[in-house]
């Protein structure tokens, strides 16, 4: 059997035709010939010029075979041999997707950390294979999606995806190994040994000032969560609005407003800091680069995904701020002005807002800097459940042999063949050519 | 291509003419036992004995009958051979076909070395060149010095024009005084007519007359395959011709050939033909082998 890699390729078949052609609108020349006398010759029917079929059929064969032999080589021909097809299907092609997410980082009931048991799993398994990668990611979904697009440009070999993780509640959903295409075998390694219960702190919300201020105690014990809320003061330290004094009118219907919307309360540790309008001349702001802080960065990626926030930019009016060095914006008017943008301000993470304190996008902007900077309050990787064995056997597959189509991954085709008889017939042409040419009889003056 | 010693191509490449001569005559008159060429009017002188290789029609069978021995007779030549060589250099001559020398070349080689054969004998030799018009005559002298005039001129001579060849013979038979030998080196391409009647006119006046038909083997065969454009050399005219046609070219070339050779028969002319690829000395080793056969004297 063969196979093309190039299909559309076979167009270039019509050039046959050329040679064909050539060969039968070539014009003739009649040779000329010097001769003493042409009192014996009778003149033929015949012009110096003319068209003629095709007579040298050899020399007309030779260069229809060149042009195909060309035109099938830049189809690219492999030839699927049994021994080639048996030999693509003693190898294996592993891509080995490690779970680089939170769940790895917790200790099990012996105290060891899953992430620590990765790398000699991993390496073991990328040396079992003629080609290997791995693929460290915080989400095995996202992980597997790119295993099999990587595997699927390899080359032909069975191909096999191997997932070390701990395979948490949620972290892999059958729905998501679908997708994963059934040419591709499935081995999840799953590494650490059980927790049985852990204790997680939850999310605090947001009170107004004044209000009682609450703290969550999440439990974790096998399939059972317990939240516990309770009583805490309410130092409302971790934030403040740059330009007003804390107990400013302004600053605390801002305060109530967002604590009345809902979200996540400040922290002491990671302070953010707000200004409505210019930035106050005498605090220096530097741009967010590598060395920050890892939750700055967090937020700021929180913060261009807050849709809420998309939403009140839509509707707000035109921006106040001017362009500036070293804010990095977060969202901008209809006018491309920037409405939000951050920096760095000392240990502080500001935010300048092309809005009044005491706008709609004011109190927008206010709610998703304190919700970004929170984060998410789901927690999922700080999931003790784990897939039991059972449903990961499930779920894996052997590497299966290689299907119809793989070869289409090759990276060389066979076309050196047809370029190499491409060649010996332009050499054979050549000689062809040179033997079947009249020999020219010359008229010397040797005299 | 020939491989003999004497190969046209070869001599041809020696650019020192009466070298070549030389040694073309040398090669060839090895072998024959007298001398090709005689004078016309002789004289008795002596008797002497007999002797092997002696030709028989010298002995004196009346001597013998009377003394019972055999006697051969002795003759003091009071005259000298006249021959004029007449050379045909018309731009048909330039053709060389595929072979290594031109029909010119062949003619110049060939006249060269009867020259010099028929000189170094003692005779009187001369040499008419011309194409469509007398290009050089030499009235027929014996010596050295003559020779390689005849021999310089030779080498001077080039195709050009068309062929006047029955003008040329007209020139070659004035300048012989008195009865003599001419040799004429041409391709016949020309009237064959006015050539015919100065043939005539000089086997009337009683000159022997040998003529030499040069061809290349081309002109004989016509070895072209498909569809040619011929140009004539002399008139520049072009015909195009097919294979086909080829059947008609050797019959009608066939018939020139024989019309010449019946003619030259009819005359008593010697006719030789020959083909630049035919090695030098047999050709002139031919001719000299069947004019000491055919007793011209």
């Amino acid at each position: 059997m063969i196979g093309w890699l190039l299909p559309a390729a076979f167009a270039g078949l019509a050039l046959i035709a050329l040679p064909i052609v050539v060969h039968l609108l070539r014009t003739h020349r009649a040779q000329r010939i010097p001769f003493p006398t042409l009192r014996f010759i009778a003149p033929s029917r015949t012009s110096a010029v003319k068209l003629r079929l095709p007579s040298d059929i050899p020399l007309l064969l030779i260069r229809v075979a060149i042009v195909s032999a060309a035109s099938l080589a830049m189809v690219q021909p492999v030839l699927l041999t049994d021994a080639r097809v048996k030999v693509w299907n003693s190898r294996l092609i592993r891509a080995v997707v490690v779970d680089a997410s939170d769940a790895m980082q917790i200790a099990d009931d012996a105290g060891t950390k899953p992430v620590d048991l990765v790398k000699p799993l991993a390496d073991s398994e990328t040396a079992g294979a003629m080609q290997a990668i791995r693929i460290d990611t915080s989400s095995l979904g996202d992980g597997l999606t790119r295993a099999a697009a990587w595997l699927a440009t390899a080359p032909p070999a069975r191909r096999e995806i191997v997932v070390i993780s701990t395979f948490r509640a949620g972290a892999l959903a059958e729905s998501t190994l679908s997708e994963v295409p059934s040419s591709i075998g499935l081995r999840l390694v799953q590494v650490g040994g059980a927790v049985g219960s852990r204790a997680v702190a939850g999310i605090q919300p947001l009170t107004a000032i004044g209000g009682l201020s609450a703290v969550q105690d999440v439990q974790l014990t096998g399939a059972k969560t317990t939240v516990i809320r309770r009583a805490a003061p309410d130092e409302q330290r971790g934030w403040r609005v740059a330009g007003f004094d804390a107990n400013a009118p302004e600053v605390q219907r801002l305060w109530r407003t967002v604590a009345v919307a809902g979200a996540a309360a400040p922290s002491a540790e990671e302070p953010i800091s707000i200004a409505f309008g210019e930035w106050p001349s005498r605090e220096t702001v530097v741009p967010l680069s590598d060395d920050v802080p890892r939750w700055m960065l967090q937020t700021l990626v929180r913060l261009r995904a807050d849709d809420g926030l998309r939403r009140a930019a839509a509707s707000a009016r035109p921006s106040t701020l001017s362009a500036a060095d070293g804010w990095v914006n977060v969202c901008v008017d209809a006018d491309g002005a920037p409405l939000a943008r951050v920096a760095r301000a000392s240990r502080q993470l500001a935010m300048q807002v092309g809005a009044p304190i005491d706008s709609l996008f004011g109190a927008a902007a206010a709610r998703a800097m304190l919700d970004a900077r929170a984060g998410d309050s789901a927690r999922p990787d700080q999931e003790i459940l784990r897939a039991p064995s059972a449903t990961l056997a499930g779920w894996s597959r052997p590497a299966p042999p290689i299907d119809r189509g793989a070869w289409r991954s090759l990276d060389g085709s066979d076309a050196r063949w047809l370029w190499a008889l491409a060649l010996g017939l332009l050499a054979a042409e050549h000689w062809l050519r040179r033997w079947s040419r009249p020999q020219t009889v010359e008229v010397r003056h040797a005299a | 291509m020939s491989t003999s010693p004497l190969d046209p191509g070869l001599l041809n490449a020696i650019s020192d003419l009466e070298l070549v001569a030389r040694v073309t005559v040398d090669g060839t008159i090895s072998g024959l036992h007298r001398s090709p060429f005689h004078g016309y009017s002789a004289e008795f002188s002596q008797y002497r004995h007999y002797r092997p290789g002696d030709d028989l029609k010298h002995v004196d069978w009346k001597l013998f009958a009377r003394t019972d021995r055999f006697y051969t007779k002795q003759y003091r030549e009071t005259t000298n051979l006249l021959a004029q060589v007449a050379v045909d250099a018309s731009a048909s001559m330039a053709y060389q076909g595929r072979g290594a020398v031109s029909k010119l070349a062949y003619a110049r080689l060939l006249a060269a070395a009867l020259s010099h054969l028929i000189s170094t004998q003692g005779d009187a030799v001369g040499l008419v060149t011309f194409d469509e018009a007398l290009r050089a005559y030499l009235s027929p002298r014996g010596g050295r010095l003559h020779l390689r005039r005849i021999l310089v001129s030779l080498s001077k001579l080039q195709p050009s024009g068309g062929t006047a060849c029955g003008a040329g013979l007209r020139r070659a038979i004035d300048l012989l005084k008195r009865r003599g030998l001419l040799i004429l080196l041409s391709d016949l391409y020309d009237d064959g007519e006015s050539v015919e009647a100065e043939l005539r006119r000089a086997i009337r006046i009683g000159h022997e007359v040998a003529l030499f038909h040069v061809l290349t083997p081309e002109e004989i065969a016509l070895p072209f395959g498909g569809d040619v454009e011929l140009e004539d050399l002399e008139t520049g005219r072009r015909v195009i011709t097919s294979a086909t046609a080829r059947k008609s070219y050797h019959e009608a070339f066939a018939g020139f050939l024989e019309r010449w050779r019946t003619t030259c028969a009819t005359y008593g002319i010697d006719y030789h033909r020959v083909t630049t690829d035919t090695p030098l000395d047999a050709s002139l080793r031919d001719y000299l082998r069947r004019r000491t056969r055919s007793d011209h004297r």
